[in-house]
């Protein structure tokens, strides 16, 4: 029973985001070191990818990075519509961030959108963004009227899914990759030996990147309504 | 005890996500089968769907760790 | 895990802000301006090559007329020098033909002359041979020796005249 009791504490711990330092009397959490860790490595290699970059005669690599480009805003310009294209750039960084973040348990690290600030942040970041969109291109007036269409009876729910969007972006990514790291984690705390592979390519690889996809999918999908 | 009673019920909410995700794949095999050409989009489309009613599976779960953290 | 910090989400969005203003900047920007700049490289050059495609289909079309006329004007030079050629042709023939027949003409005139000439000349000899023979019948004594021995002498006389006439 001792060594079960042991087991459990360590997936206890692993579970919970520790605080790293405090700065200020504030604790920084593992996630945002973790979030600052990533973004660096995503800018970083982003840069090295696209140096030297030139109109003639483009390298194999120089190749390789525009095709992924182009599919990736391709994707993202599709999903958000002809007004709302302008946004494809911040879904694709979102999206890098994320598919980053998601497979970051693979290097030995806690992903950091397993923490709810991470991906509350993200979420308040969209929603944001949705409304933005929609002052953008409708105005202030267009905006409001956008709360009691297709009639003022749905006022309410209009509302309501303001706050529901956000929260149910945000429950889905991170219990999508709790889930996953807590899986893990019971995996990991019986053998580290090969068996984990097969779990990891699942939970951490395939969960995680469709969770990318639904993620920046349904956030375009909001932004493209908001702008119609 | 109840905690984890509680817990339990909380995660009869994948019977939800494992019911929809079965009828989806049913019925985009179906669809693939009747149109093999759209096979790309149908399975992206499914993905999304399975994604999504996963999702009902996930609040069971957080809601189940929840429990087990602040009430057990 | 569960509980959430303000500072932190705050940290978290900011850094995910000023990576997505970094990202577009300096790598979606500079990815898609590329493409973008490389399409325009792509269109200017189609209009270019358009251009000058137009400009060879001219010289071309100006060339072959050039050609058309440099054919025809040759095929004049040429029907030109035949007609000439002809002409001359036949004025050389007509004044060979017009000189063999001159030439002839008096070739016959001499033929005819030398012939009259030489008659004339046998003529004369006859005549003098037969005045001669006449001569010597009455100067000398009849006899049948002497007929023999004249007609002899008649006869060597005349063919010596027909040998000098023969040679």
């Amino acid at each position: 029973m001792k060594k079960v009791d042991a087991y459990i504490e360590t997936i206890k711990e692993e579970m919970n985001c520790h605080t790293v330092f405090t700065l200020g009397g504030v604790g920084i959490k593992e996630s945002v070191v973790a979030t600052l860790i990533i973004t660096t490595v995503v800018f970083l290699v982003g840069l090295i990818v696209t140096s030297g970059l030139r109109v003639e005669n483009p390298s194999r690599r120089q190749l390789a990075v525009e095709s992924f480009v182009l599919w990736l805003e391709g994707f993202y310009a599709n999903t958000l519509g002809e007004k709302g294209r302008r946004y494809a750039p911040y879904m694709m960084t979102i999206a890098c961030y994320v598919a980053i973040a998601n497979i970051f348990d693979i290097f030995g690290m806690k992903p950091p959108t397993k923490d709810m600030n991470c991906t509350a942040a993200l979420a308040i970041m969209t929603i944001v963004l949705v409304q933005y969109a929609g002052i953008r291109a409708r105005g202030v007036k267009g905006w409001i009227h956008s709360f009691v269409e297709p009639m003022p009876a749905m006022l309410p729910m209009n509302i309501l899914e303001l706050f529901i969007k956000p929260v149910s972006l945000c429950m889905r990514l991170f219990g999508n990759v709790l889930g996953a790291f807590v899986v893990m984690s019971l995996v990991q705390g019986l053998t580290k030996f090969i068996l984990p592979v097969p779990f990891a390519l699942y939970f951490d690889f395939f969960d995680g990147l469709i969770q990318v996809y639904v993620f920046t999918f349904l956030s375009s999908m909001y932004i493209s309504e908001a702008v119609e | 005890m109840l905690t984890a009673i509680g817990a339990a019920i909380a995660v009869f909410s994948g019977i939800g996500a494992g019911v929809s995700i079965a009828n989806a794949t049913g019925k985009a095999v179906e669809s693939i089968a009747r149109q093999p050409e759209a096979a790309g989009e149908i399975r992206s489309t499914m993905l999304i769907g399975a994604a999504l009613s996963e999702a009902t599976a996930v609040y069971g779960f957080v809601i189940g760790v929840l429990i087990i953290l602040f009430l057990g | 895990m569960l509980s959430l910090d303000p500072f932190n989400l705050v940290c978290i969005i900011v850094n995910l802000i000023v990576l997505y203003i970094l990202m577009k900047k300096f790598v979606f920007g500079r990815v898609l301006n590329v493409i973008e700049s490389r399409q325009q490289m792509i269109n200017e050059e189609k209009a270019g090559a358009k251009a000058v495609r137009e400009e060879a289909d001219r010289l071309k079309k100006e060339y072959e007329e050039n050609l058309r006329q440099a054919d025809e004007t040759s095929n004049r030079i040429v029907q030109d020098a035949k007609i000439r050629a002809q002409g001359e042709y036949s004025r050389i023939m007509e004044r060979a033909a017009a000189d063999a027949e001159a030439m002839k003409a008096s070739a016959q005139k001499s033929i005819a002359q030398e012939r009259e000439k030489t008659m004339d000349e046998l003529h004369g000899q006859i005549m003098d041979l037969a005045v001669e023979a006449a001569g010597k019948i009455m100067s000398e004594k009849a006899g049948p020796e002497n007929d023999s021995i004249l007609y002899d002498a008649f006869i060597k006389e005349a063919g010596d005249v027909d040998g000098a006439k023969d040679e």
